[in-house]
């Protein structure tokens, strides 16, 4: 299909991580039929940062219309949480269920080129998954009007709502947000939690972080502080 | 066998190794280097072309041959830090590389010496000498990475994946010098498979020089080796520290 | 793919730099260098094809930290990264933006800039076909140092000196083809050559460099 997924060469992949092909086929099988399916499951998961554990032995279970909401202070490994469950890093012990099609994830950058304008960056960010162009969330956030806008000239607000439009609009089921709501005004935090409330009554999975207390209502709490861990590797 | 083998990589029964066999090798390689150099200078006839500077010799094809074989061994260790991720493999290349560096530094100098007396100039274009000059560059980049990129394991993977992109176009360089077809040089000292080896009176104290050159090779990269899990272990237990008082 | 490509080619060129330092580097490093030897016509002529070759490798070499470090930091890696796209693809994508930005347009300038050198248009055009022959393996070679360059934030210029040794054998084979032509030997195979390890680099290079990539998405 595609040179990434030929994986001939064993050496250039990482082989610590571990991801269930099975999980994926049943997914993708089920795509069509049963929405009940999806979920998103950790267990006893330890990631490392620098040689050394930052949590360990997390789990929790997701099911769909499940929103998690991530709490911790500075350092307690919200991101890497996040960056693991979206294999991003191989540093971890434990296992991991995710379908990775149906995740939109956006980090705590919002990955905008600033010499671009924001229609640009909208248009590329759907390109890049095959989606038809719409601006539904741009318009949802009140920003389409300055789709003609180079990104360097927005505030840090206006860049998160347009970062968040594009990983959104992109329609997927499970939703991998760090700090979304970072930068964003009153309105902007309320139309934000408005929509990740309409995504789980469509059946969607949030799980978002924030070292704010919540502002949208989740199913389900983790404080990562709580998992914080001072043993050392080896 | 094999399980023997990677027992070693387990850095406690690295370590017993290196402090049980160190005296030892120490004591051989010096052994076979002054036997060898000693007999060389001083026991051998001086070439009717060349006079006596033909005894750089001794110092010459040995480290040429050791900065070579320093880069294959660079290579395994850095195949088998990608392929198996052991720790051993990977601080063993590092340690190696600056070992190999002065092995090519050595042949380089020492052939410069030699060639002034022979061809008239310190330093000729010709496909040996560049292709030794285009290997000491490697090694310079090699070292590079482990001196500016400070997160270990990053420096290990970038360091494995040069090493391995490094020697494929070291060799098509060493293929692409040889076609300007001009060499001064002289053809390989010695081989397997030719019958014009040099003079046997040669010979004996040149293999004996290489023996050495290899013993001490070894012998360099353990001890070095040691040292870097040594140092690997005191920052771990910095950070470590750093960590429970944070 | 194309996605890819027309994003970062419309970034370049609306930054302007993108397209312009290349360039510029070139053309310098085209005009210095005869200048330090003085108006030796003939020597111009001589080492013309090495002047251009070298001055299309350091041309394409000292901005390499314009490739990935971008996307490091403005967070798009991580986006891609976490996305369906394979991290090969991306890769394959800025050696393309990378060859198009510098290594087209310095191939199409070469043979103007041979003339001032005092190398006939003919000759010209075979350098520079040998150029566009071997520039796609300078592009994978420079989006490894690239792919370096994202560990390097003492904002040196380790990348290029880190890969500027691999750039030799390219190197080789350009000039030798170029001299070969004023010879009168045959020139093709050495272009040939050329050809054959840019398709090599290719292809195999986006694997390498998504390792590292990996690998700082990692720190």
């Amino acid at each position: 299909m595609s040179i990434g997924n030929l994986k001939l060469l064993p050496i250039l992949f990482h082989t610590r991580q571990r991801i269930d092909f099975r999980h994926m086929a049943e997914i993708e099988e089920t795509k069509t039929s049963e929405v009940d399916l999806l979920s998103v499951s950790v267990k006893n998961l330890t990631c490392y940062r620098n040689d050394f554990p930052v949590f360990s032995d997390v789990s929790f279970q997701l099911h769909a219309g499940e929103q998690l909401f991530i709490m911790g202070s500075n350092g307690s490994g919200k991101t890497t949480l996040l960056k693991t469950l979206m294999g991003l890093s191989s540093k971890f012990e434990g296992d991991i269920h995710i379908p990775p099609h149906e995740t939109a994830y956006l980090g705590h950058l919002n990955g905008l080129k600033p010499e671009l304008t924001v229609g640009d960056n909208h248009r590329f960010w759907l390109k890049l998954e095959n989606l038809p162009i719409s601006h539904n969330l741009l318009k949802y956030f009140e920003v389409d009007d300055l789709a003609e806008t180079p990104v360097r000239l927005l505030s840090e607000g206006q860049k998160r709502k347009v970062a968040l439009a594009g990983a959104l609009e992109t329609g997927k089921r499970i939703w991998v947000l760090d700090e979304p709501f970072n930068g964003l005004d009153q309105k902007g935090q309320d139309l934000l939690a408005e929509l990740i409330q309409r995504h789980c009554e469509k059946m969607g999975i949030v799980v978002l972080t924030s070292h704010l207390e919540s502002i949208s209502s989740p199913t389900q709490y983790l404080a990562l502080d709580e998992y914080r861990s001072l043993k050392t590797a080896n | 066998m094999a399980t023997r083998f990677w027992k070693f990589a387990n850095p406690h029964h690295f370590g017993k190794l290196v402090t049980a066999s160190t005296p030892a090798l120490w004591s051989l390689s010096f052994l076979f280097l002054m036997t060898g150099l000693l007999w060389g200078f001083l026991f051998t006839p001086d070439d009717f072309r060349q006079g006596s500077t033909v005894k750089i010799i001794f110092v010459h094809v040995p480290s040429a041959l050791m900065a070579i074989n320093c880069w294959l061994m660079m290579l395994v260790s850095s195949i088998i830090w990608m392929v198996r991720r052991h720790r051993i493999s990977i601080l063993a290349a590092k340690a190696a590389a600056p070992v190999g560096l002065s092995f090519t530094l050595v042949a380089l100098i020492s052939g410069g010496l030699w060639g002034q007396p022979m061809w008239g100039t310190f330093w000729a274009w010709d496909p040996r000498l560049t292709s030794f000059l285009i290997l000491f560059l490697h090694y310079i980049t090699y070292q590079l990475i482990w001196i500016y990129i400070a997160d270990k394991e990053s420096a290990a993977n970038i360091s494995s994946l040069v090493c391995l992109v490094g020697s494929v176009f070291a060799l098509l360089s060493r293929y692409a010098v040889n076609l300007w077809n001009q060499g001064l040089h002289q053809g390989a000292t010695l081989s397997l498979d030719q019958e014009t080896n040099i003079h046997n009176s040669y010979y004996i104290p040149l293999v004996i020089c290489i023996l050495g050159f290899v013993l001490l090779f070894i012998t360099l990269v353990l001890v070095r080796t040691r040292t870097e899990i040594i140092h690997n272990q005191i920052e771990l237990m910095e950070k470590q520290r750093r960590k429970q008082n944070a | 793919m194309l996605t890819l490509i027309t994003r970062d080619l419309r970034a370049n060129f609306r930054l302007g730099s993108g397209i312009w330092l290349p360039l510029t580097m070139f053309l310098t490093i085209v005009v210095l260098i005869p200048i330090g030897i003085g108006p030796d016509i003939d020597l111009h002529s001589k080492i013309a094809p090495a002047i251009l070759w070298i001055g299309v490798v350091f041309s394409l070499f000292l901005f390499l930290d314009r490739i990935f470090s971008p996307d490091l930091e403005d967070g798009s890696l991580d986006r891609i990264a976490a996305s369906d796209l394979p991290l090969e693809k991306y890769v394959w994508s800025k050696i393309i933006v990378l060859w198009i930005s510098s290594g087209l347009l310095l191939t199409i300038l070469a043979p103007f800039l041979g003339l001032l050198l005092n190398l006939p248009l003919q000759v010209g055009l075979i350098c520079s076909s040998s150029i566009l022959a071997g520039s796609p393996a300078l592009a994978a070679i420079g989006c490894l140092g690239g792919g370096i360059g994202t560990f390097n934030r003492h904002g040196n210029l380790l990348q290029t000196v880190i890969v500027l040794p691999l750039s030799i054998p390219i190197l080789i084979f350009g000039t030798k083809s170029v001299i070969a032509y004023s010879n009168g030997e045959p020139y093709l195979p050495w272009v040939l050559q050329l050809s054959g390890i840019s398709l090599a680099s290719i292809a195999i290079f986006p694997f390498l460099i998504s390792y590292t990539l990996k690998t700082v998405l990692e720190e």
